[in-house]
């Protein structure tokens, strides 16, 4: 099938083209899915190197599973967002050695860390501050703030209730605000 | 305003910079993902190919349908149902008598079949 032909078949379509021996499904799909496993896992680990691995690992994931695809029960893209935080929190939890839900929820030395980012842009300050954040509370702010999903998505993709990802994103935000409180002006705070 | 109105009106602006500003992966990472995505679905079609393909000694397009249908047992009870619903379709249903009737005798007593007999069990318990 064309690949022009396809910008408007749903995800779970084309990873069923795609287990069917569909080419032009597969480039189709990795560029419709590709960036989002990226992004998401950027956005957790800030190491693009690092990045890259994961996200390359997710979508070998999602390759291996399209034969087996049981139609209607998640959407993809939910499925991809799972792989992608449950691959970085396991990063995460190995890179740092300790229990990252039992981290303290802002770091002692956040000043000084914010310190060292004078030069950065706001969006790097952004992305340091979420580094940050337990790995949950970055999980979450993560999917519901920069990838826009529903509280109901996150849930699904995070394999929790709804309420609780309420208190993650409620809890993330407030540690975020702190975090970037001592950069009001550079970072356009207090500007309102 | 109040400050954390203000705080949070901040931080919203912040996420909506950071949402049109996304980090974007190299051409050359989506090409290995490409890549990887397509040795991924010919490993798959190879494991497709040689489910139904003939083994390589021999049989050739008999051993394949027998492949397909499952061997020379499937292939049997078929051929049996086959040929007995043809004679169903001809004869009617109020003739099956008669190929009960051939198979396997008067049919007047087919509801009691003894299974172990009384002097069976009587020989068990004396071997024992």
């Amino acid at each position: 099938m064309a690949l022009d032909a396809l910008t408007e078949v749903s995800d779970e379509a084309l990873l069923i083209l795609y287990g069917n021996g569909d080419r032009a499904a597969a480039q189709s799909l990795t560029l419709r899915l590709g960036p989002l496993a990226f992004r998401v896992a950027y956005r957790m680990l800030g190491d693009r190197a690092e990045a890259e691995d994961l996200a390359q690992e997710a979508m070998l994931r999602l390759w291996r599973i399209a034969p087996d695809w049981r139609s209607g029960e998640a959407k993809v893209s939910t499925w991809l967002y799972r792989v992608v935080t449950n691959l970085a929190t396991d990063r995460l939890r190995r890179r740092r050695g300790v229990g990252l839900d039992e981290a303290p929820e802002v770091a002692d030395d956040r000043a000084s860390a914010l310190e060292r980012m004078m030069d950065e842009d706001r969006l790097a300050a952004l992305q340091a501050a979420l580094a940050q954040l337990p790995a949950r509370q970055r999980q979450a702010v993560v999917l519901r703030h920069l990838e826009g999903l529903s509280n109901p998505e996150i849930a699904e993709a995070m394999e929790i209730g709804v309420e609780a990802v309420e208190s993650l994103t409620a809890r993330g935000k407030r540690a975020l605000a702190a975090l970037l409180s001592g950069r009001r002006e550079e970072l356009g705070f207090g500007h309102g | 305003m109040a400050d954390w109105m203000k705080e949070d009106a901040a931080l919203e602006d912040l996420f909506a910079a950071a949402r049109r500003a996304g980090p974007e992966p190299s051409g050359a990472w989506l090409a290995r993902v490409m890549e990887a995505a397509e040795a991924e679905q010919a490993a798959c079609r190879g494991v497709d190919r040689a489910r139904v393909q003939p083994a390589a000694d021999g049989g050739g397009l008999w051993a394949l349908v027998m492949g397909v249908f499952g061997g020379w047992g499937a292939l049997g009870g078929m051929l049996t149902a086959t040929v007995a619903g043809i004679w169903i379709g001809f004869a009617g249903a109020d003739r099956l008598d008669l190929v009960t009737g051939r198979l396997l005798g008067s049919t007047e007593n087919l509801g009691t079949v003894v299974l172990l007999p009384d002097a069976d069990l009587f020989a068990l318990s004396v071997v024992e």
